[in-house]
C-alpha cells in the first residue's frame, strides 16, 4: 500500500513538473555564439524586451558552438521541447529545409501580417530559398571570405598591391619569404575557404550538373590544391598550429603572418591591433579567369514548429526587430558580421572605406552574374568537409598524391549524396541558385 | 547464517533496485535498441519518416575507406596504449613490491591521476606538446619543424598513445599490485633464500602466477580504450591531422553529432558493440577454460 502511494506521488510529481515546464510564458531563441557576438545578441534581446513590452519576453540562450546548437536543437525537437527560434549554421541548410520541423520565413511572416520594406540582399536570400524562391530562414551572423593582408609587410617585400590572382599570390609568398618573413601566409586549411569559397569565386563547379556526383577532384580546385601543397612544402603557406598563437586569425592579427584568407566575421579581431595596416581584398582567382560571386556563410534563424500563437507573434516581432537597420548596424559593429538587408548594406557601403572587410565582403557576394559552385545545395556538407580535410591532410603528409586524395574525398561525398537522397527523397535541381 | 540478503516483502528489493534498473534501461539498453533500429533505416534527424534500408547502411559503412582507416587507427591506438599502460604499470607495481622507503606514499600518489578526466588531460597534453612553447619545443630549435604533431600523423598518434596510457596507468597499478600481493610470500621468501634476485623472482614466480590477472587487465584496458578515449581525442588531436587519430568512438561522434548521419553513426556503434562483445566473450571463455584446466590438473 505504501509502495503504491509512493509510486502515485512520483507520477504526479513528474507529470506536474512537465506541465509547468510547458508553460509558454516566454519565447526561447537558441544561438551558437560566445564572446563579442554572444554579448551583442544578449544586448539585442534586452533592447527587444525593453521596447516590446506587449510581446512575450524573448529568452536568448547560448548553446555553445554552431555544431552544439544544432545537436541540442535536434534532441530538443525530438523530445518536444524545442525553442521557437534557432540559429543554424549555413551547412545544415539542406537538412533544415527538408526536416519538416520548420516554418518557411516568408509564409510565416505573411501569416503574422509582417511586411518589411527593406528586402534581404539577393545573394544572401537565395542561399536560404527553396525552389519556388521563398525564403525559409532569416540570414543572421552572415559572412563571406576575403583576403586579408598587412600592407606594410607587402610593401617591405616590394609588393605594391594585394594579390588578385593565385599566380600573384604565389609570387608574393616567395617575395615575402625572401625578405625574411617566417610566415608569408597562414592557414587552417578550412574547407569553407579553400574548397567552397575559392571554387565559388573561380566559378569552378563543386558538383556535376546533374548533381549526382562531386566534381572538385579535377579542374581548378585540383590545380589550386596542388599549388597549396607546393606552398606548404616550401614553407610559404604556414599551418596555423606552427604559429605562436596556434590560430590563423590571431597569428595574422599579431603581425606574425602577412596574408590570410579568412572570414569577414573575423574582421573585428583582425582590425583590433593595427587597423590602418590591414587591407581586405577579394579572394584570388587564376589569371584569365572570370570572377564569380562568393558564397554567404555564417548562419540563419529558423522558426520551429510546435509553438503557441502568442509565441509566434513574438518571434515575428523579433525577426522584424533584427531587420531594423539600427539593430543590424549595432550587431555588425560589435561583431564584424555583414548586414543582411539592402538598406543596411547601402548604409554600410556609404560610410566605410572601400578596402574594409565589410565592403569587400558585400561586393564579393555580387561579383559576376551568379555563383556556379552550388547549382544545388547538397546534403551532408559537414561530412563532405571532413572527408575533404582528411584527404588534403593525408596528401600534405605525403601519403598519397593530391589528385588521388581529392578523388577519394569526392567519391565519399557521392556516397553521402545517395544516402541523403534515400533519406529525404530526390533533390530539386534548382535549389539554392543565386539569382 | 545465510550469506544472502533476505527481504520479507516481495517488492521491496525491486523497489530499492528500481532507480539503478531504470537508469540502466534508460541510458544503456534503450539507446542500444535504438542504435540497432536506426542501423537498418534511413533516419531523418528531426524525427521525420524512417525508411527501411535493410543492410544498406552496413554495406555502405563497410565499403567506406574512412571506416576501414578508422578501424586500423583504433587497432593501433588501443593495442599500443593498452600494452604501454600495462608494461609501465607492471614495472611500477613491481617497484612498489620492493618496499623501498615511502612505498605506501608512492602507491597512493600513483593512483591520483585516475581522477583526471580525459578532456582535462587532453588540454594538459596539448600544452605539453605545443611545438612553439611546450617542453618539446627544443626539438624544433635543433631541427626546425621536426616536432609537429598537428601536421605529422605518427607524432599525433604517439602523443595520443602516451596520454591515454598515462590515463590508464593508475587503474592498472591498483589491479597489478593487488594481484602481486596474492602471490604467497613463502614462495618468494624461499626463492630469495635460494639466491633469486628480485628480477628473477618477478620473471619466474610472480609473472606466471599473475598472468590471468594481467590478461584481465589487458582486455579491460582494451575495451576501455575503445569507448573511454573519446574525451582525450576530442581535446588533444580532434582526430587529426587528416584522419591519423580518428578512432572509432570519435568517428561515431563526428558522423552522428556533427554530420547528423544518425543511420551511419548507429551502424558504426553496432559494429563497435560487436567488437566489444567478442572481446568480452573471448576474455570470459579464456578465463573459464583456464580455471577448468587448473581444476583438472588439481
Amino acid at each position: 500500500m505504501r509502495f503504491r502511494s509512493l509510486l502515485s506521488a512520483a507520477i504526479v510529481w513528474v507529470t506536474g513538473a512537465g506541465q509547468a515546464y510547458a508553460a509558454d510564458a516566454d519565447v526561447e531563441f537558441w544561438y551558437g555564439h560566445s564572446g563579442a557576438a554572444g554579448a551583442a545578441i544578449q544586448d539585442i534581446c534586452e533592447r527587444f524586451n525593453s521596447t516590446h513590452p506587449q510581446s512575450l519576453p524573448m529568452r536568448c540562450i547560448a548553446q555553445g558552438s554552431y555544431e552544439q546548437n544544432l545537436q541540442k536543437t535536434v534532441a530538443a525537437y525530438r523530445s518536444g521541447k524545442a525553442p521557437a527560434l534557432v540559429e543554424i549554421y549555413d551547412v545544415a541548410t539542406p537538412e533544415m529545409l527538408d526536416s519538416g520541423a520548420v516554418l518557411g520565413l516568408d509564409g510565416f511572416l505573411q501569416s503574422q501580417h509582417k511586411v518589411s520594406d527593406d528586402p534581404l540582399l539577393p545573394a544572401v536570400a537565395a542561399y536560404y530559398s527553396n525552389a519556388d524562391g521563398n525564403v525559409w530562414a532569416q540570414p543572421f551572423a552572415t559572412s563571406t571570405a576575403v583576403l586579408y593582408s598587412h600592407a606594410d609587410q607587402l610593401a617591405a617585400a616590394g609588393i605594391t598591391q594585394a594579390p588578385e590572382t593565385w599566380e600573384a599570390f604565389g609570387t608574393a609568398l616567395v617575395a615575402l619569404k625572401a625578405h625574411g618573413s617566417k610566415c608569408p601566409a597562414v592557414t587552417d586549411l578550412g574547407p569553407w575557404v579553400w574548397l567552397e569559397q575559392s571554387s565559388a569565386v573561380m566559378g569552378a563547379p563543386l558538383l556535376s550538373k546533374d548533381a549526382t556526383h562531386w566534381a572538385f577532384d579535377q579542374g581548378l580546385h585540383l590545380r589550386l590544391m596542388e599549388e597549396v601543397e607546393q606552398w606548404m612544402a616550401e614553407g610559404l603557406l604556414i599551418d596555423q598550429a606552427a604559429t605562436r598563437s596556434g590560430g590563423q586569425e590571431l597569428a595574422f592579427t599579431a603581425g606574425d603572418c602577412a596574408l590570410l584568407l579568412g572570414s569577414t566575421g573575423a574582421s573585428k579581431l583582425i582590425y583590433s591591433v593595427n587597423p590602418s595596416d590591414v587591407k581586405a581584398n577579394l579572394l584570388p582567382v587564376f589569371a584569365g579567369q572570370q570572377r564569380a560571386a562568393s558564397l554567404p556563410g555564417g548562419a540563419a534563424l529558423w522558426v520551429l514548429r510546435g509553438q503557441s500563437d502568442a509565441q509566434y507573434q513574438t518571434v515575428a516581432e523579433f525577426l522584424m526587430f533584427l531587420r531594423d537597420v539600427s539593430i543590424q548596424t549595432l550587431f555588425s559593429d560589435a561583431t564584424g558580421y555583414l548586414p543582411v538587408t539592402q538598406g543596411a548594406a547601402t548604409a554600410y557601403l556609404a560610410q566605410l572605406p572601400a578596402d574594409s572587410a565589410t565592403v569587400v565582403g558585400l561586393n564579393a557576394m555580387t561579383q559576376g552574374d551568379r555563383t556556379t559552385a552550388f547549382e544545388v545545395r547538397p546534403g551532408f556538407i559537414t561530412l563532405l568537409r571532413l572527408a575533404w580535410q582528411q584527404a588534403v591532410w593525408s596528401a600534405l603528409a605525403g601519403q598519397k598524391p593530391m589528385a588521388d586524395a581529392l578523388h577519394q574525398a569526392a567519391r565519399k561525398g557521392d556516397s553521402l549524396l545517395r544516402v541523403f537522397e534515400n533519406t529525404y527523397g530526390p533533390r530539386e535541381t534548382d535549389k539554392g541558385v543565386n539569382p | 547464517m545465510s550469506h544472502n540478503a533476505q527481504f520479507s516483502q516481495r517488492f521491496l528489493p525491486l523497489f530499492l533496485a528500481l532507480p539503478q534498473l531504470l537508469a540502466v534501461l534508460l541510458f544503456f539498453y534503450w539507446p542500444t535498441v535504438q542504435a540497432f533500429w536506426w542501423s537498418f533505416h534511413y533516419v531523418q534527424p528531426f524525427g521525420g519518416s524512417e525508411i527501411f534500408a535493410g543492410l544498406a547502411n552496413y554495406v555502405r559503412v563497410l565499403h567506406d575507406p574512412s571506416v576501414l582507416s578508422s578501424l586500423g587507427t583504433t587497432l593501433v591506438f588501443s593495442l599500443c596504449s593498452t600494452l604501454l599502460a600495462l608494461s609501465l604499470a607492471l614495472a611500477l607495481a613491481a617497484c612498489l613490491q620492493l618496499k623501498v622507503r615511502g612505498y605506501k606514499i608512492f602507491g597512493n600518489v600513483l593512483i591520483w591521476p585516475y581522477a583526471v578526466s580525459g578532456a582535462t588531460l587532453g588540454i594538459i597534453f596539448q600544452v605539453l606538446a605545443n611545438p612553439i612553447f611546450g617542453p618539446l619545443a627544443w626539438i624544433n630549435h635543433l631541427v626546425p619543424e621536426a616536432w609537429a604533431p598537428s601536421a605529422k600523423g605518427w607524432q599525433a598518434m604517439t602523443l595520443l598513445v602516451f596520454a591515454y596510457a598515462w590515463c590508464q596507468l593508475p587503474f592498472n597499478i591498483v589491479m597489478i599490485v593487488a594481484s602481486l600481493q596474492s602471490v604467497p610470500e613463502d614462495c618468494l621468501a624461499a626463492a630469495a633464500l635460494d639466491g633469486a634476485t628480485p628480477w628473477q623472482r618477478l620473471r619466474d614466480i610472480q609473472l606466471p602466477m599473475v598472468a590471468p590477472y594481467l590478461f584481465f587487465v589487458f582486455v579491460v584496458g582494451l575495451l576501455d580504450s575503445l569507448s573511454n578515449s573519446f574525451g582525450l581525442v576530442d581535446r588533444l588531436t580532434h582526430g587529426g591531422p587528416g584522419n591519423a587519430t580518428e578512432i572509432l568512438a570519435f568517428k561515431i561522434y563526428q558522423d552522428g553529432f556533427v554530420g547528423i548521419d544518425l543511420a551511419g553513426s548507429s551502424t558504426l556503434s553496432v559494429l563497435m558493440l560487436v567488437v566489444v562483445v567478442v572481446l568480452s566473450v573471448t576474455q570470459y571463455r579464456y578465463l573459464s577454460w583456464r580455471n577448468r584446466r587448473r581444476e583438472h590438473h588439481g
